[in-house]
């Protein structure tokens, strides 16, 4: 996997995923970019892996397909507004958390925490 | 001592105190414990110490069904039988393996496991095997680099293998046979006919021909069928002058509950490293033991999934590798072999010299028991071999539940890589989607045949009982991976030989 080219096209796409929508907060494109960033994941698989499986998981999940309603998910029970690390790490706790109680999917034939499908959907709409 | 049964003069009567029709892992690990005893030991072969295209041709058969391997190519008729080209890949199988289990339909052997551990390790040195050490801690106190992709979990687990070098039995024993002096092994002689007495209770005579046109009577106290699994239910089936169904075949059990293991490509592991994986990978000719990751008792009871197992390989290897059952095409056996060979070693060759760092991209395999199922079968054709007697037909067939247990075992073995923070599991096009039972066209069989003659505490359900002996019969034993009641996970032959080393202390029971 090309890590920096997922990570370059992800920031990249921070301004598509900044879109303003409609009776949605407007989050800043850094936590936009966090949330559309499944850091592990990002390690192992290239943009266009983690576009798909974003896109398979919309599909799958249609409950999850819009954007916003990804975003109140992943941003739910997280307390304030905190800034990029912080989050990140509080993403990549509930990634491990997630495999941990067997909150587990599996997307494309990938076996992914629900945390991060979630994210590869979220950055999925930068892809469209 | 040896004495080719080609050049006794015909119709011979041939006596001894045993007498042990094949000379495989089953029939020769008994014969071998028999040697320099009071007792004579008839041992049959049906073929000599090479491999002959006429004799090999008496193995060939149809097969129906899920795709197969030419039948007359997966077993070795000559003396060492099949050990004469297996691999040598070996381990124990599980407690839970020998288990009545309510999720597998006849599932459950009259032994357990620990009624097999003592000949487990007698059988090691018979197969040329390291120590009786399957718990992978051992292997990692003499070698720290051996490490675990995954740290202790209840889910899943390093289940260790070793490797036989592979030993031939043939170039390992036939000097013993041949100088014992109470071992009497005949060559070509090919057992066609099982004479019991009239109330079909117990065998009197057997009649065994050879392509010369030769055919002689052997009297014995006591037989032990040890072919193999196809040939054991052919022969029975065959028999049905004194019993229409075939000998021992009152309930219609001979030849169904055929297993195999499924062996097939299954999923990619991704690691945002290079690693080299030392635990599990495997450098064929080298490697004395490595580890397939195995799922818990715990797990296969929560999931309700049949047992199983995941090897690897890595990408560069992957990439050029063929399924076996498109390599293993021939009906010559020495064919398919140097085809089967050379197409891995091409993939190793292609993969150029592996860095010592490793790989990030591994691709998991799996080995898998097969539910006992009555309508995988072996019956009998219309045609007949050179010796008159009906080929085999295999009808192999698999149910939703290997391909059920299948994507289970690769889903929970993501959800631990995941939880190590190791990295991230991606199962095949062909496991993707939970309502597809169908199995696609490379998935191969690891040439284990097995079941055609179960062991079971109960006439009804099994063709032996505990100790092998034939149920109706009282001096008919069958030894071999056909009286396998389920299949486990493992390669056959470690288990074969254990099983066959207690039946013959069973039987050195009865002589005493």
């Amino acid at each position: 996997m090309n890590r920096k080219t997922f990570i370059f096209l992800s920031v990249a796409g921070a301004a598509t995923l900044a879109t303003p929508i409609a009776g949605c907060r407007h989050y800043s494109d850094t936590v936009l970019s966090t949330l559309a960033t499944p850091d592990f994941l990002g390690h192992i698989c290239d943009a266009k892996t983690i576009g798909n499986i974003g896109s398979a998981y919309r599909t799958a999940i249609p409950e999850e397909s819009r954007k916003s309603d990804l975003i109140d998910i992943l941003l739910k029970d997280i307390q304030g507004t905190p800034n990029a690390p912080r989050l990140a790490q509080l993403l990549k706790d509930r990634v491990g958390h997630d495999f941990a109680t067997d909150n587990v999917v599996t997307i494309g034939g990938w076996v992914l925490s629900r945390t991060e499908a979630r994210q590869c959907a979220i950055y999925s709409f930068s892809q469209q | 001592m040896h004495i080719d049964a080609r050049q006794l003069p015909d119709n011979s009567l041939i006596e001894g105190d045993l007498c042990i029709i094949g000379t495989g892992p089953a029939g020769l690990s008994i014969a071998l414990e028999w040697n320099n005893t009071p007792y004579k030991v008839i041992l049959l072969e049906g073929g000599g110490f090479d491999y002959e295209e006429k004799i090999q041709g008496l193995y060939a058969g149809q097969t129906t069904g899920q795709r197969y391997y030419p039948l007359k190519s997966t077993r070795l008729h000559y003396f060492g039988g099949t050990s004469n080209h297996w691999s040598g890949y070996c381990s124990t199988f599980d407690p839970i393996d020998f288990e009545k289990r309510d999720w597998v339909p006849h599932s459950g052997w009259p032994i357990r496991r620990s009624d097999l551990d003592p000949f487990y390790e007698r059988a090691q040195p018979i197969l040329d095997l390291g120590p009786y050490e399957y718990d992978v801690a051992h292997w990692q106190k003499q070698d720290p680099g051996l490490k675990s992709l995954l740290p202790d979990n209840g889910a899943v687990w390093n289940k260790v293998w070793q490797f036989s070098p592979p030993t031939r039995l043939n170039g390992k024993y036939s000097r013993t046979i041949k100088n014992s002096k109470n071992i009497h092994l005949y060559t070509y002689a090919n057992l066609v006919d099982i004479t019991a007495n009239e109330a079909v209770t117990s065998i009197q005579s057997l009649t065994v021909k050879n392509l010369e046109g030769k055919q002689h009577t052997v009297k014995a106290r006591r037989f032990v069928l040890a072919c193999n699994t196809i040939q054991n239910a052919r022969i029975l089936l065959a028999c049905t002058k004194q019993a229409p169904k075939g000998l021992g075949n009152d309930r219609d059990l001979v030849g169904r509950f055929f297993m195999e293991h499924m062996q097939i490509k299954s999923a990619w592991l991704h690691l945002p490293a290079p690693d080299p994986l030392r635990l599990y990978d495997i450098q064929p000719g080298i490697t004395k033991m490595r580890c397939e990751l195995s799922i818990s008792r715990e797990m296969q009871i929560k999931h309700r999934i049949l047992n199983g197992t995941a090897s690897f390989m890595p990408l560069s290897i992957a990439r050029n590798a063929r399924a076996s059952i498109d390599s293993w095409n021939d009906q010559d056996p020495v064919k398919s072999l140097k085809n089967f060979r050379n197409v891995s070693a091409a993939a190793r060759r292609s993969a150029g010299t592996a860095p010592t760092t490793g790989t990030n991209t591994w691709m998991l395999s799996t080995r898998i028991e097969q539910a006992p199922n009555p309508d995988s079968r072996i019956t009998l054709d219309t045609e007949k071999d050179a010796m008159g007697m009906p080929r085999a037909i295999l009808h192999w067939v698999l149910t939703p539940l290997e391909k059920r247990s299948t994507r289970t075992i690769y889903e929970l073995i993501g959800q631990q890589v995941g939880t190590a923070g190791v990295g991230r599991l991606q199962l095949m096009e062909h496991l993707q989607d939970p309502k597809d039972f169908s199995w696609p066209d490379f998935t191969s069989g690891g040439w284990h045949h097995m079941g055609t003659t179960r062991m079971s505490d109960d006439p009804a359900t099994g063709v032996v009982d505990a100790h092998n002996k034939m149920y109706g019969i009282d001096n008919l034993f069958i030894a071999g991976a056909s009286v396998f009641a389920t299949s486990a996970a493992p390669n056959p032959t470690l288990t074969i030989t254990a099983l066959s080393l207690r039946l013959s202390d069973h039987l050195r029971s009865l002589y005493r």
